[in-house]
């Protein structure tokens, strides 16, 4: 069942649409990439799930309930980072966190042991008393994420969580990323970042120009693309007729001999990739390395995008 | 003035001359501006101009008064606009981390310092033409001399450079908008009090301290600001030279304040914004502490170590800002009161303790704006600085109730309501006290009235002022807009009825002038209910009428403004901070 849905959503900021008949769903439990240049409206998006922004078209429900029809109850489910810190620089770490669960109404009993578990989860217990305005970016990111983890919420709402971050700190938010996976959180998050976002998205949306252009998981995409799988392969018993049997093979669109391996373009709807290696083997090579290239995110996205803003 | 910047390769100039045409509001604020000086000139002056067709001769001669009233209107309008145009000048620089890659261009720290000048008084300097075709009808009446006319003009140049170089000062030493707009009004007021007052006790008292040094007017005259000058100018006898000769310690100055924001510029540039009263605070912590060290000291007022349980808003309010926590409110309140306190006490050794007690009407002139200033400046920053830190996302995104958020910040500014109500209640209660509770006697009806309306006042006008700032700020982008306009429409309000009431009466006047009507105009300002209440005695007669009935229908109005403020920030808050409200409806865009 889908916990995020968006139908047919319109929004104007005046004579600017910004979003226009934007649809897409998340199911439970997913990790939804959202991805588009700068201006395409991921933020806007973002901001009318996070019941900040009144569409003027359209729905956008979370667990089923309108954004605009019961936005108190949104607030208590979702987790919102904005794309900007948001951090009161004259509280400490364990003050922000208590603030913010207190704005969620939690006990003071128990915002003691949640603050404990958020802090821990996020690595900052050993700055807990230092002030905000002395973190790093890449802490104050990761505060951001305690920050919206306080009240156990159903959805995360995280608006480009590594924009501005050195590696060390994109690899950090990263790896927290897929333990808030593991816990079972649906996730929307954006990103300009889009090998790091392939990593941990189960589906991905690309939008442009207020449009979604390609939505589904990157295989689904790349099939509507018809994007090719590339795959390394080193062969030790190579011959130019085993090379000419390789390449005869069904399902296998061109091969590149290179200095070292080589290189099957393969259509994998007509040859899967575990195939490939059957085939092969029933040729009688003699394989020392088979490789299937990741997805290549950032084909997709150029070829989908053209860098229109709405 | 863009082709001559182009030409001269100013490029900030043009930069400035090309932003300010491309603002609407530049053209609203002109259009006002001249709307409000040709309505003000002809409130004032339409008896007598009514007149010009039946008997033109008989207006002959009154050049004079419109010359000296229009140029009087100009004074003001630069004292109050030019300081808060230029106060930003080098803050927004400094705000948008842009001043950097200023110092990166081949322009030197000078240069950008008189682009910056030029750029923010020639706005002010079109302000001056506008009034250009009254000033041509006052000389057309006659009454003034070319030099006089040509006088009148200089001075008020020379006020806009002056004010200008002081504002730009310091907008090259703050690191923020506000603590820079803020100075510039306070130093100026320092400034120019502070030059003008040593001058004229030389003037009065002068020789009679100092036999044998005489004081010649001439060099007497250097020590006043340029709307004094303009004061002690002779209509007929003084010329246009004697005027310009008299103005070198005003350039003099103006340089000096020049070159001050030329030397500030640099070391200045890259200084942190800080909350400078919370400093002080901090700092008297810590020298406190240390003290009680070693003296095993006595704690007066241990602040609990609290976490926020319930109002995380108000929490945060009261525990971390310079006005928020008891043990600052106190040092604010002392600050203030032990200085009252202490004048009160003088002017009543010099009164015997009773009779009129006119100082102490004078010390409420004091501090009805230096309290309305500071409710303004919290009032209207209460939500702007969470916008600006961009906090306020943060915030609504949780699911505490707009109206809650509008209450918790509320509470914390009902304890600077009261810091500054207690100064201001002690000097009523004593002035009343010095008047009539010496006798004796069982209170008059005079002494109710006076403790009456006084108490109402700030009962009234206290919160009126801070949820009007509160409104104004849910709707402003910016702090320097929010209290800017804050300000003005608290001035505005107090200043317009009074304005109002002297044009209407100039416009109704035929024979002799009906004066209690319109004199209701007064009861829609809360400073002229101030200044009636202070001088109940003069104003009763004016009336012609009991002045406790009208003047608390006023307060029944004022009230019922404040209530009607209170329920649009309450009932609108969702709207107006920019979130969805519980019935679905739409999010305000920022109107200022």
């Amino acid at each position: 069942m889908a916990l995020v849905e968006v139908e047919g959503l319109w929004v104007r900021y005046g004579k600017v649409t910004a979003v226009r008949d934007l649809s897409f769903s998340i199911p439970e439990g997913e990790v939804f990439g959202y991805i588009g240049p700068n201006g395409a409206g991921k933020t806007t998006t973002i901001r009318v799930l996070a019941t900040l922004l009144t569409p003027a078209k359209g729905t956008a429900r979370i667990g089923g309930i309108d954004v605009t029809r019961d936005p108190r109850r949104i607030r208590q489910r979702i987790g919102y980072m904005p794309d900007f810190f948001g951090v009161y620089e004259d509280l400490t770490v364990s003050e922000y966190l208590h603030f913010f669960a207190a704005a969620y109404k939690l006990e003071l009993q128990r915002q003691r042991s949640v603050v404990r578990d958020v802090l821990a989860l996020t690595d900052l217990t050993q700055k807990q008393g230092m002030p905000v305005d002395s973190l790093s970016r890449g802490m104050k990111q990761r505060l951001g994420l305690a920050r919206v983890l306080l009240h156990d919420p159903d959805v995360l709402l995280l608006d480009e969580p590594a924009s501005g971050l050195d590696p060390r700190a994109r690899i950090e938010i990263r790896e927290l990323l897929k333990e808030l996976r593991r816990m079972g959180k649906t996730i929307l998050v954006s990103s300009n970042i889009l090998q790091e976002l392939a990593q941990i998205c189960t589906r991905i949306g690309i939008i442009e120009a207020g449009q979604m252009v390609a939505e589904g998981s990157l295989e689904d995409i790349y099939a509507q693309l018809g994007l090719m799988r590339v795959i390394h392969v080193q062969i030790s018993n190579l011959t130019d007729e085993l090379l000419a049997k390789a390449k005869a093979i069904d399902g296998v669109v061109s091969v590149e001999n290179h200095v070292d391996r080589l290189a099957f373009q393969i259509n994998e709807q007509t040859l899967p990739v575990e195939d490939l290696l059957d085939r092969l083997r029933a040729l009688g090579a003699r394989i020392y390395m088979f490789q299937p290239e990741a997805m290549d995110m950032e084909t997709a996205f150029m070829k989908l995008t053209e860098g229109k803003t709405a | 003035m863009k082709l001559f910047a182009r030409r001269q390769h100013l490029p900030l100039l043009r930069k400035e001359m090309l932003e300010q045409a491309a603002r609407k509001r530049t053209y609203i604020v002109r259009f006002v501006y001249a709307a409000l000086l040709f309505l003000c000139f002809l409130l004032f002056f339409y008896d007598r101009l009514s007149v010009t067709g039946q008997r033109p001769s008989a207006v002959m001669g009154y050049g004079e008064d419109m010359f000296k009233f229009i140029v009087t209107m100009q004074f003001i309008g630069i004292f109050v606009f030019v300081p808060a145009t230029m106060s930003s000048a080098l803050t927004h620089e400094k705000e948008r981390e842009s001043l950097s890659l200023l110092f990166l261009t081949a322009l030197r720290p000078w240069e950008i310092i008189l682009q910056k000048y030029l750029g923010h008084l020639i706005p002010m300097f079109t302000f001056l033409l506008l009034s250009l075709p009254i000033l041509a009808i006052a000389y057309s009446l006659g009454g003034i001399s070319t030099d006089y006319l040509c006088s009148g003009i200089f001075l008020l140049v020379v006020a806009c450079l002056q004010v200008g170089a002081l504002s730009l000062m310091f907008s090259s030493y703050c690191a923020g908008t506000v603590q820079a707009f803020i100075s510039s009004y306070v130093m100026g007021v320092v400034f120019y009090l502070g030059i003008a007052v040593p001058g004229i006790l030389l003037n009065l008292f002068g020789a009679g301290i100092t036999p044998r040094v005489t004081v010649a007017s001439d060099v007497m005259f250097a020590l006043f600001p340029p709307y004094i000058l303009m004061g002690f100018m002779d209509t007929q006898g003084d010329t246009f030279a004697d005027v310009v000769v008299r103005s070198i310690p005003i350039m003099v100055s103006i340089v000096l304040f020049l070159l001050m924001a030329w030397a500030f510029l640099r070391p200045r540039a890259f200084v942190p914004r800080k909350n400078v009263l919370l400093s002080v605070f901090k700092r008297l912590d810590a020298f406190w502490h240390k003290a009680n060290k070693l003296t095993g000291g006595i704690v007066l007022i241990r602040e609990p170590d609290s976490l926020p349980d319930h109002d995380p808003v108000a929490w945060r309010e009261i525990n971390k800002s310079s006005v928020g926590s008891l043990s600052h409110l106190v040092r604010l309140f002392l600050f203030i009161e032990v200085p009252v306190a202490f004048t009160i006490w003088g002017f009543g050794v010099l009164g015997g303790f009773r009779g009129e007690a006119r100082g102490l009407s004078l010390m409420l002139l004091i501090l009805w704006p230096l309290a309305a200033l500071m409710l303004v400046v919290q009032g209207a920053n209460a939500f702007v600085s969470e916008r600006s830190s961009q906090t306020l996302d943060v915030l609504l995104a949780t699911p505490i109730a707009g109206r809650d958020i509008v209450r918790q910040k509320v509470r914390a500014l009902r304890r600077i309501m009261l810091v500054m109500a207690i100064p201001i209640v002690s000097v009523v209660l004593c002035e009343a006290w010095m008047e009539h509770g010496h006798k004796g006697d069982n209170p008059t009806e005079d002494t109710i009235f006076y403790l009456l309306s006084s108490l109402l006042s700030v009962a009234v006008y206290f919160p009126m002022i801070s949820w009007v700032s509160l409104w104004i700020g849910m709707k402003a982008r910016t702090r320097s807009r929010a209290i800017i306009v804050s300000l003005a429409v608290v001035v505005c309000w107090c200043a317009l009825p009074i304005f109002m009431l002297f044009g209407l009466q100039n416009l109704l006047a035929a024979g002799p002038r009906p004066l209690s009507p319109s004199l209701y105009f007064l009861l829609l300002s809360p400073a002229s209910i101030i200044t009636i209440t202070e001088s109940r005695e003069t104003w009763g007669v004016l009336f012609d009428a009991p002045l406790l009935v009208p003047i608390i229908i006023s307060y029944v109005c004022h009230g019922m403004l404040l209530l009607w403020f209170r329920w649009l920030c309450l009932q609108r808050a969702d709207r107006y901070l920019g979130r969805v409200t519980e019935d679905g409806g739409q999010v305000d865009d920022l109107a200022i």
